[in-house]
């Protein structure tokens, strides 16, 4: 009940903001009852637990009821949703945001069109060199951060790996269209110098989204290799050289199995935001580079055929849980042979 | 003098051997695709030559450090050039005429920038303070609770974190199109809280686990009750990881481009989506000037934050001192 008590209090704080700032929404109301009505569901369901004995209080001393909230939360508004698109998926399309529930697979064929899979192959194409490239560029520069940054000013390090991360997103991406024009000081330079003959032409083509895409995604594939590498022990390397085997053979015996549980994160933190980025083709592409999440966009906020765009997002989503299993099943894998 | 010396080596030493591997990887690909030229040939064997003759004379140690420091410069590099050609007075955008700050003045003086940014703050800070309420809660919760009741919600969070934002975000979009939500602030504001709850239960939860429940029982034990334990033991220890996990919250909030993108409705643009907007006609100086400025604001306030909690935990360390002598 505590925790009750608490998400409605987060709900009225957030409603006296608004009012406060002068901007009270009619959805307020709404979003407050649904809340109210997601609640009941799992305190009942808590309840219902409780008495087949699976639950009670935490050990930790603090009632399961704080978890109601947030759970109402979610009910509300992320697997109620979820459960929109769903059905939105096999509904058929009346134009303009509407349809007709039923169960219509022609979105789905639809999604399956030859230009919509060469959009998918090429999105994947994108993603898989782009986390290649950031494992590359990325690796080194954690292996550093681990084992030979200095270890007075490693938070500092760490630190400049963030600070990229709080200027906004947007504004890293856009940077790009500054560096790569043709009128820059790079694309002069690198004629002066004589690297190329012509002006840099690598502004809206498949070339800057990539660029784009390492650039965006690399901090966020370091920092979670950094700290599995950390509490990597050196002395077995140390070890490692004693009995003989040789620099590169350490790395691929000792330091990488090792390090997998940590790739593997990064990795998938990569890969995944990466196959339903739109937004980097957007800037960078100037609209002649698609990627799934570009016919999304497209499909909800330009020709408003929800169905359709609901479909390749279950297509993306279908494609995607697959790298997940992959990921979960490398994963234990690697901590058995860990343990072996 | 030595050091530094040693250091630019390093530095130069990982500039050639990364323009090495460049070069050799551009010939690979261009043999892959049928591709092979005389001068292509020539550029790949200086290549292996630099990469062979860096190997050999520099240490890796070191070589890596410069490597990092390459890392560093490009992370760097663009966000240094968008806030030097703030100040550029010239016609084109990325062609330098000269010093000026007229585009700050235009920037400032710009309604559709300010509205936007303060609109961003406000969603962000509505959004920071309720996934902060939510997210603490679930975490007192979650951390100690059985597995029954644990397995699914960490499911729900997993999933929030794992679906692509994109796919979120048009599920909210037909979600509140159909219950009958006004797109604007308010569902923008509900869509990112789903995230950010997430993120603030993970980092306040992986902190509570952390710092065991000794205390916790130790209180428990002394006759107090799970709020003035959670007053007076839990929420000090808690603290920093609640308000690391508000201040990303917020962060994430300010930046949202996606969410915002679905759920805004007509005419509630954020500060990232009048970006996204106003790049369809072009880079204006006014809109570098506008970065800038919010880079500066940003810095400041990080700056503030870790002094602010590096003095925090010094007292707390100091309370801690004086409480056990």
């Amino acid at each position: 009940m505590v925790g009750g008590a608490i998400g409605l209090a987060g709900v009225a704080v957030a409603a006296a903001l608004y009012t406060q700032l002068g901007s009270l929404v009619t959805a307020l109301p709404g979003a407050a009852l649904l809340i109210c009505v997601a609640l009941p569901v799992f305190v009942g369901g808590g309840l219902l637990l409780q008495r087949a004995g699976v639950t009670g209080r935490s050990p930790g001393g603090y009632p399961l009821t704080l978890l109601a909230p947030s759970l109402a939360y979610y009910a509300a508004f992320f697997l109620v949703p979820l459960a929109f698109l769903v059905a939105f998926s096999v509904a058929t399309p009346l134009g303009y945001g509407g349809v007709s529930y039923g169960f219509d697979l022609g979105n789905f064929s639809q999604a399956f069109d030859p230009i919509y899979l060469r959009v998918f192959t090429r999105t994947l194409r994108f993603a898989a060199i782009g986390t290649l490239l950031v494992i590359l560029v990325g690796f080194p520069m954690a292996y550093w951060l681990a084992r030979y940054a200095p270890a007075k000013r490693k938070n500092l390090f760490l630190g400049l790996m963030i600070v990229p991360f709080w200027t906004s997103f947007l504004i890293r991406t856009y940077s790009f269209l500054i560096v790569l024009d043709p009128h820059f000081v790079l694309s002069r330079g690198l004629e002066d110098v004589g690297l190329i003959d012509k002006p840099l032409h690598l502004l809206y083509t498949n070339t800057a989204v990539q660029i784009g895409i390492v650039y965006n995604y690399l901090p966020l594939f370091v920092l979670p290799v950094y700290a599995s590498l950390d509490r990597l022990d050196w002395k077995l390397l140390d070890a490692a050289n004693d009995l003989g085997s040789s620099a590169f053979a350490a790395m691929r015996q000792v330091t990488l199995p090792l390090a997998i549980p940590g790739l593997a994160t990064g990795t998938l933190l990569v890969f995944i935001p990466m196959m339903g980025e739109y937004v980097i083709p957007q800037i960078l592409g100037g609209g002649r580079v698609d990627l799934m999440g570009n016919i999304i966009q497209r499909a909800f906020l330009e020709q408003q055929n929800y169905p359709l765009g609901a479909a390749i997002a279950m297509v993306l989503m279908a494609a995607l849980s697959l790298f997940l299993i992959l990921y979960i099943w490398l994963s234990t894998r690697a901590t058995e042979v860990g343990d072996a | 003098m030595r050091d530094v010396l040693g250091k630019l080596g390093a530095f130069a030493g990982a500039l050639l051997a990364v323009a090495g591997v460049i070069a050799v990887a551009s010939f690979v690909i261009g043999l892959l695709s049928g591709r092979v030229s005389f001068g292509g040939l020539l550029v790949a064997v200086v290549g292996a030559a630099l990469i062979a003759g860096v190997a050999r004379l520099g240490k890796v140690p070191s070589l890596l450090g410069g490597y990092s420091a390459l890392v560093y410069l490009g992370l760097f590099l663009p966000i240094v050039i968008v806030v030097i050609y703030a100040f550029n007075s010239g016609r084109y955008v990325t062609v330098w005429g000269g010093f000026s700050t007229a585009s700050f003045s235009r920037a400032l003086h710009d309604d559709a920038i300010t509205s936007s940014i303060l609109r961003s703050f406000r969603i962000g800070l509505t959004t920071s303070i309720v996934s902060t309420l939510l997210g603490t809660a679930a975490a007192l919760a979650l951390a100690r609770a059985r597995a029954g009741v644990r397995t699914p919600a960490e499911v729900v969070i997993l999933l929030t974190v794992v679906v692509p934002e994109v796919v979120i975000a048009i599920a909210t979009l037909i979600f509140f199109v159909n219950v009958g939500f006004e797109l604007g602030t308010t569902t923008m504001f509900l869509g990112h809280c789903v995230f950010n709850v997430s993120l603030v239960t993970l980092i306040v939860r992986a902190r509570f686990l952390s710092m065991g429940d000794s205390l916790e029982e130790a209180s428990r034990d002394l006759g107090a009750g799970p709020i003035s334990t959670f007053w007076q033991v839990t929420l000090p220890r808690l603290a920093p990881a609640i308000l690391a996990g508000g201040l990303l919250a917020f962060t994430f909030s300010f930046d949202d481009v996606v969410i915002s993108n679905f759920t805004s409705g007509a005419g509630h643009e954020t500060w990232p989506l009048h970006i996204l907007s106003a790049l369809r006609f072009g880079l204006t100086p006014t809109l570098n000037a506008a970065a800038t400025l919010m880079i500066g604001v940003t810095l400041v306030g990080l700056a503030l934050a870790a002094l602010a909690l590096r003095i925090g935990s010094r007292q707390g360390a100091a309370d801690f001192s004086t409480s056990t002598t």
